[in-house]
């Protein structure tokens, strides 16, 4: 049971970001959100826009992304790119992933 | 025979420990105050007790020393983990600052510290382990880092390190643990040791507990040699009064499986991680091809295959997601007895993290995610019997860990969650599904690290587990590695 976002009218011009498990209570179930952005950090606010509740999940107090989230494009991960400056090419799938517990 | 000196039998198992002890060549008193003087020579180095009961121990093995011989270990130490398993009256702790600061303790023994005693075992003390047991590194701020007796920089795996540094350190012979993502397997791979994670059920968490992580945890031990494993599994399996289920009991005792023929096992293998940002590690692949050549050479019908299901990118979140709930809840009880709201200098960034995720989480979300696992079960144990009654396979070998020790403070730093799910890719999936795994430190790396390889067997399957690793003791014996600071 997936719900599609608000922006689905732009699909044409956007990401798809991957929504973890424990996130999808923010995008009211939905495991894919369409997202417009050029860049991840454009991505990620659009999502908050578009969801609220996603920002204070990935960023810090200085709008870094927090310690706890890590980010791919595509299989790639952000922190040894451009951070939140990485460019993401329309079309591209761009996945949440945070911190994990098990012991 | 001359008789033995007590120090030199700490080098020997459990097993040949029980031979001497029974044979009267060293009394419960004479080998307790052995451990107890290599605990103080060599636990200040790698911090792996950090509750000693040396006065009790010494204490009880000398009541041992002056009875009959009427038990099964009479008299072998052991050392038994800070989290759940309590001892009446003892710290429990749980790697905890506010626990540590109230002096929390249970005012009774737990049904495994009880059945410890009744074989006859002497607890010399309680082990080390991150807070909560959530992490695969034992560096809680409570209690400091435990240290890897192989290398002193490096992690002694977790969250039953402090039990599998003292193994490996030759303190003692036997370690209690429990495992509910990887906690028994990742310090045996890491210290190099036998971890066998038994099935769900299998051992009575009991009486405090039913179940904890939705039945994900388990308790057992580590061990330097298979039978010493089959040996104490077959004292601390079994049906305690109240338990919310039991593991199909064994049909004979595991100590009977050892050497035992184990036949041509059709066995898939998978060398490398499924998960996005998985560690791809050259010598975690060396790990699995070199045992590949192993298990092809005794017969075994060795291909690359696993379960489809592990494919699924949903498990580690949904796993997160059990253990995140399981975390919030755990601290509110915490809370009640502090009488008032934890903070930031009360628990650590990473359960503090998890809490944040509990909270989110609604009670429909979870029952959700209890739904969603218990499918994936099923999927998962299709491969190893399918649906259409053809054959399935026997065993699935995976690395135990994506990768060698890592350093100590890699995994408690700023971003230890997100490291830990890069070498956390193929343990915590067989807590969920309840079957048994064990680890066999079958792989050191070209600095001396040792590195674990895992078998998996189907549901309740311990004995296959027993026979096939008593066949890869015999063939590739790891009985001459020794850590450096043992």
């Amino acid at each position: 049971m997936e719900r599609q976002s608000r922006t689905d009218s732009v699909t044409a011009m956007a990401a798809t970001v991957r929504i973890p498990t424990t996130m999808r209570p923010l995008s009211g179930g939905a495991s894919t959100v369409q997202v417009e952005g050029a860049t991840l950090g454009e991505v990620l606010r659009n999502l908050e826009a578009a969801h609220p509740g996603f920002g204070e999940r990935l960023f810090d107090e200085t709008g870094a992304l927090r310690k706890f989230v890590n980010v791919f494009v595509a299989d790639d991960d952000v922190r040894y790119l451009e951070g939140l400056d990485t460019p993401v090419p329309v079309g591209e799938t761009v996945s949440i992933i945070p911190a994990v517990a098990g012991g | 025979m001359n008789a033995p000196n007590a120090d030199s039998l700490l080098d020997l198992d459990a097993y040949d420990q029980v031979g001497a002890l029974h044979r009267k060549m060293v009394s419960p008193a004479e080998l307790t105050a052995a451990a107890i003087s290599r605990a103080e020579a060599i636990n200040p180095k790698i911090n792996a007790i950090i509750h000693p009961r040396y006065e009790r121990a010494t204490q009880e093995a000398a009541a041992l020393s002056q009875g009959p011989i009427t038990t099964p270990l009479h008299g072998v130490p052991v050392v038994v983990k800070d989290l759940e398993a309590p001892i009446a009256g003892e710290p429990h702790h749980m790697g905890s600052r506010v626990l540590k600061n109230l002096g929390f303790s249970s005012p009774h023994d737990s049904f495994i510290v009880r059945r410890l005693k009744q074989a006859g075992a002497v607890i010399i003390g309680r082990t080390n382990t991150p807070e909560f047991g959530s992490t695969v590194t034992t560096e809680p701020i409570a209690y400091g880092a435990s240290r890897n007796p192989w290398n002193l920089e490096h992690s002694t795996g977790g969250s039953s390190g402090g039990s599998a540094a003292a193994v490996a350190a030759r303190i003692i012979a036997v370690g209690h643990g429990n495992d509910g993502g990887g906690s028994i397997r990742v310090p045996a791979s890491e210290c190099g040791l036998v971890g066998l994670k038994p099935s769900r059920g299998r051992i009575s968490k009991g009486p405090d507990i039913g179940e904890s992580w939705m039945g994900a945890t388990i308790d057992g031990v580590m061990t330097r040699s298979v039978r010493d494993t089959a040996l104490m599994l077959d004292l601390l399996s079994g049906y305690e009064s109240g338990d919310p289920y039991t593991a199909v009991p064994f049909a004979r005792p595991l100590t009977e499986e050892l050497g035992k023929p184990v036949g041509f096992l059709r066995i898939g293998v998978l060398d490398h991680p499924l998960m996005l940002g998985g560690v791809d590690h050259s010598e975690t692949r060396e790990s699995i091809a070199k045992t590949k050549k192993l298990l092809e050479s005794l017969g075994h019908i060795v291909e690359d295959a696993y379960p489809a299901a592990m494919n699924e990118e949903e498990f580690a979140d949904t796993f997160t997601g059990i253990v995140a709930v399981a975390t919030d809840a755990g601290l509110t009880l915490i809370e009640q007895l502090l009488g008032r709201p934890m903070t930031e200098d009360d628990i650590e960034p990473d359960n503090l993290f998890m809490r944040e995720i509990g909270k989110s989480i609604t009670s429909a979300n979870y029952v959700n995610m209890v739904n969603w696992m218990h499918a994936w079960s099923r999927r998962m144990l299709s491969w190893w019997y399918p649906a259409d009654g053809s054959r399935g396979f026997d065993i699935l070998m995976t690395p135990t860990l994506a990768g060698p020790p890592p350093r100590l403070g890699w995994l408690t730093g700023p971003e230890g969650g997100i490291n830990l799910r890069a070498i956390l890719q193929y343990t915590p999936q067989f807590n969920i599904t309840g079957q048994p795994a064990i680890s066999l430190p079958l792989h050191w790396t070209a600095d001396g690290l040792p590195m674990g390889v895992q078998f998996v067997a189907g549901a309740n399957r311990e004995d296959l587990l027993v026979r096939l690793a008593s066949q890869l003791e015999v063939a590739r014996s790891w009985s001459d590695k020794v850590a450096p600071i043992a």
